[in-house]
């Protein structure tokens, strides 16, 4: 048992001396950060035009190439070009159903003058054609009614699709 | 095999907020035993172990968040390893076939002084075993894992570990060279 115990020490000991030398290349570190940065924006929904080439088709970053026996993680993690990375960035703010909630809501806003009017409208048709006695004021808080209700249900279906609002993380790698 | 409070701490964090500074400290503190692990399996292929260790890291970072208890971090992230290699291996097999597989292609020339001696002599006799004891012997030899780490880590039983590295271990004794170094 105890020869045992100093035999394993023995080979311990000659596995570390041989190998305690033996270390990664000095970018190691930045190509995993690199790498799992991009994942991590591929996995939140974000599109990655730059990264995909436009394709729409996001290479898996971090995957190896074995038949070639080269690496892939640099082609597929490198940073992008700084034009690619603001446009990739942008589609990704503007798609995000907090910003699309907040462009409906202002349409709704600046047009309200116009809106009114088309209801008022339609209410007047229907009103001449159904005989029915409903306040127009009614009618127009049913429409804003539906109208903000149905917003907000996209917006839910948008945030439960998974597709990322905006978050802090990410708005401090922007100012990054 | 608990890397302290620190270690935990970072964890928390990348868990909680997928805060890459402390993934950073975490890739820091595990990169070299990750690599010597694959170094030590791939008989030195530099740019495969750089690369799978590489891989073993990005799925880290992507599945960090099913890791069930942190107090066993480096056995989860060798068992990543692990799975890692045998899909690297399996992947060989099928380009190379069978027949055609060389562990040893990998090797760097022997230099015939000192450390890199001792490691060409420790490759050569490492050659001889088969891929689970090679696994086995790595692990708990080069690495220090226990015997229970090492049978969560690979999936089989303490008992097939134990004989694992018996046999293991009776064919590097029968390496002449390993035992000049190994009295």
């Amino acid at each position: 048992m105890k020869k045992n115990r100093s035999e394993e020490e023995q080979l311990r000991g000659l596995f570390a001396e041989a190998y305690s030398k033996e270390m990664p290349g000095e970018d190691f570190t930045d190509k995993v950060m690199e790498s799992s940065g991009r994942r991590q924006e591929v996995s939140a929904g974000r599109r990655v035009v730059s990264v995909a080439g436009g394709s729409g088709v996001v290479p898996e970053v971090g995957q190896l190439d074995r038949d070639a026996g080269r690496r892939m993680v640099s082609e597929a993690g490198r940073k992008p070009d700084g034009a690619a990375r603001f446009v990739s960035r942008l589609a990704a703010i503007v798609t995000s159903p907090l910003v699309l909630l907040v462009v409906v809501m202002a349409c709704l806003f600046l047009f309200r003058e116009e809106i009114i009017r088309v209801i008022m409208n339609v209410w007047g048709q229907m009103q001449a054609a159904t005989n029915i006695s409903l306040q127009p004021d009614f009618f127009l808080l049913a429409v804003f009614g539906i109208v903000a209700g149905g917003s907000l249900v996209l917006w839910m279906a948008l945030v439960e699709s998974d597709r990322k609002v905006i978050d802090l993380d990410d708005i401090r790698r922007h100012l990054k | 095999m608990s890397g302290g409070v620190d270690e935990l701490a970072w964890i928390s964090r990348v868990r909680l907020f997928r805060d890459e500074q402390a993934f950073r400290k975490i890739v820091e503190r595990y990169k070299n035993r990750v690599f010597r692990l694959f170094l030590s399996l791939s008989n030195s292929d530099r740019d495969l172990s750089e690369d799978c260790a590489q891989e073993t890291f990005i799925r880290v970072w992507d599945s960090i968040g099913g890791l069930t208890n942190p107090m066993h971090f480096s056995t989860w992230l060798y068992r990543i390893a692990y799975n890692i290699w045998l899909d690297t291996r399996r992947r060989q097999k099928e380009t190379q076939g069978i027949e055609g597989l060389d562990l040893c292609g990998g090797s760097e020339a022997a230099d015939l002084t000192d450390v890199r001696d001792l490691k060409s002599v420790l490759e050569r006799a490492l050659s001889v075993l088969n891929e689970q004891e090679r696994m086995v012997i790595s692990l708990f030899y080069l690495n220090e894992m226990s015997i229970k780490e090492i049978s969560k880590i690979t999936g089989v039983l303490e008992s097939t570990v134990r004989s694992s590295l018996t046999r293991g271990r009776a064919k590097l004794r029968q390496s002449a060279e390993l035992n000049e170094y190994w009295k």
